[in-house]
């Protein structure tokens, strides 16, 4: 990892980013934990690129930096535990070798949204907050979609070149 | 797309309408809002009973036509103002930051009457 220092450093400036542009866009459905999860890009591309350990530093260093730039504690609990079980759920899809990046990014969405559901069931102590769990999944699949797209064709102009680092 | 990427994109929807109608099963109007910060239950208010009630010093919520929907809230993102009005029991108002839950609910329980909130 040493000899990375400048790839992580790119990674986190580039989710840094993302999370930033993300926080401009406003959200058209009115549902707490609904996003684009532009920041996924990167942690997707991370994963494929550098592995899990590699995806997992350039994503808790993106949720903790971004929470404190752009947020608060709270963002930084819900972002934490929506990413970490994303990140989780995505590495074993893709070491499992049955999903392109669409598919892992689609799992990454959902995940990631299940995360922060159950986060803040806790937080408030409400278990009918699951009422939003079906609009959750939609959002989340959709999202991955379009997220493992772009991840796609990020990966197909630069694949081969980072891999070697 | 691989098939697998499919299955797997179809199945997460399926998954969401089963849970969308399950969920809304033997809804029926509810008759009272429950007002819950932090897990723990400030406050019981009847739909028929109109007007703004405080909630805490972040949330203001109206009942109004048998519904209930926040006023105000002094968050950013004003999610729970944007969630507008809700009816049916079960149904739920959240506004994270202040971890304030509102939540119509429809048994006949002992109302808190009063000036709580």
């Amino acid at each position: 990892m040493r000899r990375n220092t400048a790839l992580y450093g790119m990674m986190i400036a580039l989710a840094l980013i993302a999370s930033y542009v993300e926080s401009l866009v406003p959200v058209p459905i009115p549902v707490p934990g609904i996003k684009l999860g532009l920041a996924n890009v990167v942690t997707l591309s991370a994963l494929i690129l550098m592995g899990p350990k590699g995806a997992l530093f350039v994503s808790v260093a993106r949720i903790v930096l971004g929470g404190f730039l752009f947020g608060n504690l709270s963002a930084i609990l819900y972002s934490l535990s929506g990413g970490l079980f994303s990140l989780g759920v995505m590495v074993l899809c893709e070491r499992s070798g049955k999903f392109s990046i669409i598919g892992i990014s689609v799992a990454g969405g959902v995940s990631h949204n299940i995360g922060q559901l159950c986060m803040a069931s806790l937080v408030v102590w409400n278990g009918n907050l699951f009422y939003y769990l079906p609009v959750l999944l939609i959002a989340g699949a959709v999202t991955g979609v379009l997220i493992g797209i772009v991840d796609q064709e990020i990966l197909k102009r630069i694949s081969g070149k980072e891999r070697d680092l | 797309m691989k098939k697998n990427d499919w299955i797997l994109t179809g199945g997460i929807l399926i998954a969401a309408l089963a849970a969308f109608f399950l969920w809304n099963m033997g809804k029926g109007k509810g008759d009272q809002v429950r007002v819950t910060v932090a897990g723990k239950e400030t406050a019981v208010y009847p739909l028929s009973r109109e007007g703004s009630y405080e909630i805490g010093d972040g949330n203001r919520m109206e009942i109004k036509d048998n519904g209930v929907h926040m006023i105000w809230a002094d968050c950013p993102d004003q999610l729970c103002v944007r969630q507008g009005t809700i009816q049916e029991s079960g149904r739920t108002i959240v506004c994270l930051p202040n971890q304030v839950v509102l939540e119509i609910i429809s048994e006949e329980k002992p109302v808190l009457d009063g000036v709580a909130g």
